[in-house]
């Protein structure tokens, strides 16, 4: 087995082909991770600024009436995850920024996508679009002619007739490929890494370490399919031209066109409804006239337990509890259509996690993205901890100005804590995407298997 | 003339006969079948959407005249209002989405201050958006090229490495004549998937039959033309079968996939356009400052843009409609700067991709397509124009009954100005605009025909 592989992989680095496309792929990799990490340093310094610039205006509000400050609100910024550098996911397709204020819940604002060009639409260049897409061509273009190559030449028979066991030709082509191709998919793990290590807080070190090394696994987990798949085509096909057509095509529908059809097909099946209807849906239960009825009955029962008869004479300051009332009423609803609205997406996305079973490139898309920090999932976390800390904003506002009557103290805007998004950690980040990551393993054994199975047809 | 019309009838049949090369068209066609159908369903959403505008706007009116009933100040109206604008999807969006996916098809506007609600996005899946949109477009710009070159790359070193050159040789005049039939063949087969597909968007999507269309085919077709000098050049210069394999993979990646993700990178980072989070964030702090800010003030600043108020008599009651909306107004003025800077840096990045589109054919492809179907940057940012007037017109109408303190009642809503949604006149586009490609082409056809001149068999 050695044998082969010391064989195979000294020929692959005699290629001048090979060594000319693995040093593109590199430079590649390189020059997307640069750029990313540039990318990444100053979204988090524009949102570092920003938030800095929104917490000093909170606090230097001076005198000013609990419930003008909250209808003031402020922004809350989710700085990029350090993995954004090697996979941005949907980052771009985001808000990264929610504007929290009394009375309602925002949708998140301002999508960078939106300013695109043309160019946009082919897909943003980072090491993950290389290792989900271009990595597995390179592995293709290496080993569609392992075994049917030999056949055409004649040199298979003699490796046979020489009695080398079939399944240690295929293992040491196999790990021969793996050393090739591990010089290919290095500078990405390093890359992974070494982003996890430079741009993590102190605190969350740990955790993106983990998530780097699990990432540059799941790229290898993907590629050692691709490398099985292509081993076992090759010894099943007539020819090597017909393995190359055949892996060719399996790449095209795979990797290019299957995902884009999963989405089609999720969003057929699981309709997003239209932001007009959102609005209007919830704008009008918002308004709905039974709320002043219900106010009504809580304001008669406040004056009864005080053992008052008129608002005026309650001890408290009556306009903080009904503020805070109507905030309750609403954050039901809000809670109601929200989630309404991220379970359509989540349905969409599941969906696309059972295409994996046609092809390993959307399980290995989920799974880097959820790892990355930046899937859906993790976007969702996001909003429901902004959301949260404008709840508790206005429950602290709105006791304040219970609390204020007969006082003339300005409150103290510190009491509010500032935004800090702390992002789910590594197990909770990959629970949604559990299926993917089965399915992916599952691609690796079935290509092994397949390739196990295929080496029935080298003596034919 | 006739022996080469022959020749290519032979080739037609040979083509036909090859198993790849019906699997490859067939697959093309299927592709672009399903991406007919993936952008008819994309756009009749939008229109569905934008039709049920009117219906979402009487319900919300009913609403207001219920909780306003019989009469409230006009502010007050205008406050719980909200108005639909709307972009009606070109009809040849359905061929190419652009960025219809993205931008909303239709947006509610408020008296408010406006630059707050223009760059909302429609809601959408951020997994499925970040592929891209799957139109016919696509598959013109990246499948088609694909299939060419798959039926192509190998036009001589097929036979060469089987030794049937010379053979097929016999059957033409001249090498380059077999090359050139056996080329175009290839081509017309493509093209052909390509001109049914066309058709039958024209006849399944029932897509206006007009100067439009016909450029957008042609500028599909340019593009194919574009390729099939580039699987001329291929076909015409590698020796071996593995070698020209080799190098239209290489090619067609390189070209679909890694040069315009590439060229994004470089853009985004040449024209950083930081400005849309930062525009956003100002004008809420400027509108919301002015909670806090002495009303003469406001107003002061406010006259300055909307001198027809400036003998309103000084508000000395803790809130009137008329300071709340020129506060607005405020808010808008201070970060019309900013926005005039955004719309340009997002003008020169979309200029920027213009030119760099010189060099990869399936972006300037890309561009020429979105173009024809109305879907590009320039028409969202038209429509984000009309917004802007028709904001204009709602304060035209409700701010003289503002600053006259008016109340009104039910009857008095049919006189709010509505939306008129324009619909962008189809244009075949210029000669100019297609330089690049046209260029691209004639000098990779040079290239091609010099290189075919020096083949040996």
């Amino acid at each position: 087995m050695l044998p082969v592989a010391r064989h195979t992989f000294t020929e692959l680095s005699r290629d001048g082909r090979f060594r000319l496309t693995a040093a593109l792929l590199v430079v590649l990799t390189v020059v997307a991770g640069l750029a990313g990490w540039q990318q990444v340093r100053a979204l988090r310094a524009e949102a570092a600024a920003a938030a800095a610039g929104e917490r000093g205006r909170w606090l230097n509000q001076g005198d000013k009436n609990p419930h003008s400050a909250a209808h003031y609100g402020i922004y809350a910024f989710k700085e990029p995850r350090p993995l954004a550098v090697v996979d941005p996911g949907v980052q771009a397709y985001l808000g990264s920024t929610v504007y929290l204020e009394a009375h309602k819940q925002n949708e998140p604002l301002y999508r960078p996508a939106q300013d695109g060009t043309a160019l946009q639409r082919f897909g943003d260049l980072s090491p993950a679009l290389v290792g989900q897409a271009l990595l597995p061509l390179l592995v293709i273009l290496l080993g569609f002619a392992a075994f049917a190559g030999e056949r055409e030449r004649g040199t298979l028979r003699q490796l046979l007739a020489l009695g080398v066991h079939p399944v240690d030709l295929l293992l040491g082509k196999a790990l021969g490929f793996t050393a090739a191709l591990a010089l290919v998919l290095a500078p990405l793990a390093v890359l992974g890494i070494a982003a996890a290590a430079v741009l993590a807080p102190a605190g969350q070190r740990t955790d993106e370490l983990l998530r780097a090394v699990t990432w540059a696994a799941a790229y290898a987990v993907y590629l050692g399919a691709f490398l099985f798949l292509t081993l076992a085509v090759s010894a099943l096909a007539r020819s090597p031209r017909t393995a190359l057509v055949a892996l060719l095509a399996f790449w095209l529908v795979g990797v290019v066109a299957l995902p884009r059809a999963l989405s089609d097909l999720g969003r057929t099946l699981h309709p997003t409804p239209s932001s007009i209807a959102f609005r209007t849906e919830l704008e009008a239960a918002l308004g709905d006239p039974h709320g002043r009825e219900t106010l009504e009955a809580q304001r008669v029962a406040i004056l009864k337990q005080y053992g008052v008869t008129k608002t005026q004479d309650l001890p408290v300051n009556w306009s903080g509890i009904a503020l805070q009332f109507g905030e309750e009423r609403a954050n039901g609803l809000f809670d109601r259509f929200y989630q309404n609205l991220w379970s359509t997406l989540v349905a969409q996305d599941r969906i696309f996690q059972l295409g994996a079973l046609l092809s390993p490139a959307p399980a290995l898309q989920l799974v880097s993205q959820a790892l990355a920090g930046n899937d859906t999932a993790q976007h969702f976390a996001f909003l429901t901890q902004a959301e949260h800390h404008r709840r508790e904003m206005q429950r602290t506002l709105n006791g304040a100005l219970r609390d204020s009557k007969g006082s003339t103290a300005a409150f103290a805007w510190g009491k509010i804590p500032p935004f800090v998004f702390s992002p789910p950690p590594f197990a909770t980040a990959l629970a949604p995407v559990t299926l993917s990551l089965a399915l992916l393993v599952a691609w690796f054994a079935f290509t092994a298997l397949l390739a196990l199975a295929s080496l029935r047809r080298l003596r034919a | 003339m006739n022996a080469f019309f022959h020749l290519c009838r032979w080739e037609v049949r040979r083509l036909l006969r090859t198993g790849t090369a019906r699997a490859t068209l067939g697959l093309l066609f299927v592709a672009g079948l399903l991406a007919l159908g993936a952008a008819d369903r994309e756009i009749d959403r939008q229109a569905r959407e934008i039709a049920s505008l009117d219906a979402h706007y009487a319900s919300a009116l009913a609403v207001v005249a219920e909780h306003h009933a019989p009469r409230a100040h006009a502010g007050e109206i205008a406050y719980y209002t909200f108005f639909p604008t709307d972009h009606p999807a070109p009809a040849l969006a359905k061929l190419s989405l652009g960025l219809r996916d993205l931008v909303p098809a239709a947006v509610w506007v408020r008296l408010l201050g406006l630059e707050g609600q223009l760059y909302s996005s429609a809601i959408g899946n951020p997994a499925i958006q970040a592929l891209g949109p799957f139109d016919l477009a696509f598959v013109v710009c990246a499948l088609a090229p694909l299939a060419l070159l798959l039926l192509a790359h190998d036009l001589l070193s097929r036979d060469r490495d089987h030794g049937l050159l010379p053979l097929a040789l016999t059957q033409a005049a001249s090498l380059p004549r077999l090359f050139a039939a056996r080329l175009l063949v290839r081509a017309a087969a493509v093209a052909a998937v390509c001109v049914a597909l066309w058709v039958i968007a024209l006849l399944w999507l029932a897509l206006p039959f007009n100067l439009a269309a016909l450029a957008w085919l042609a500028d599909a077709l340019l593009h194919l033309a574009c390729w099939t000098a580039i699987a001329g050049l291929i076909a015409a210069t590698c020796r071996s079968l593995s070698a020209s394999l080799a190098t239209a993979g290489t090619v067609w990646v390189g070209a679909v996939v890694v040069l315009p993700a590439l060229l994004n990178l470089a853009v985004a980072t040449a024209y950083p356009v930081p400005e849309g989070l930062a525009l956003t964030v100002r004008q809420r702090q400027e509108t919301h400052a002015g909670w806090d800010r002495p009303k003469p003030e406001t107003f002061a600043q406010f006259f300055r843009t909307h001198p027809e108020w400036r003998d309103t008599a000084p508000v000395t009651v803790r809130f009137a409609w008329k300071w709340y909306y020129a506060m607005h107004q405020v808010g808008d003025t201070s970060v019309a700067a900013d926005a005039a800077t955004y719309r340009a840096h997002l003008l020169a990045r979309a200029a920027a991709t213009e030119r760099l589109a010189w060099f990869v054919p399936p972006v300037a492809a890309q561009l020429l397509l979105s173009r024809r179907a109305g879907t590009d940057l320039e028409s969202h940012l038209a429509y984000l124009d009309r917004i802007r007037a028709y904001h204009a017109q709602l304060q035209d109408h409700f701010l003289p009954l503002v600053f006259a303190e008016r109340e009104i009642t039910s009857a008095d809503y049919a006189a709010f100005p509505r939306f008129r949604p324009v619909f962008s006149p189809a244009s075949a586009g210029t000669a100019l605009e297609r330089l690049p490609l046209l260029l691209a082409t004639f000098a990779l056809a040079a290239l091609s025909l010099r290189a075919v001149r020096r083949v040996t068999p």
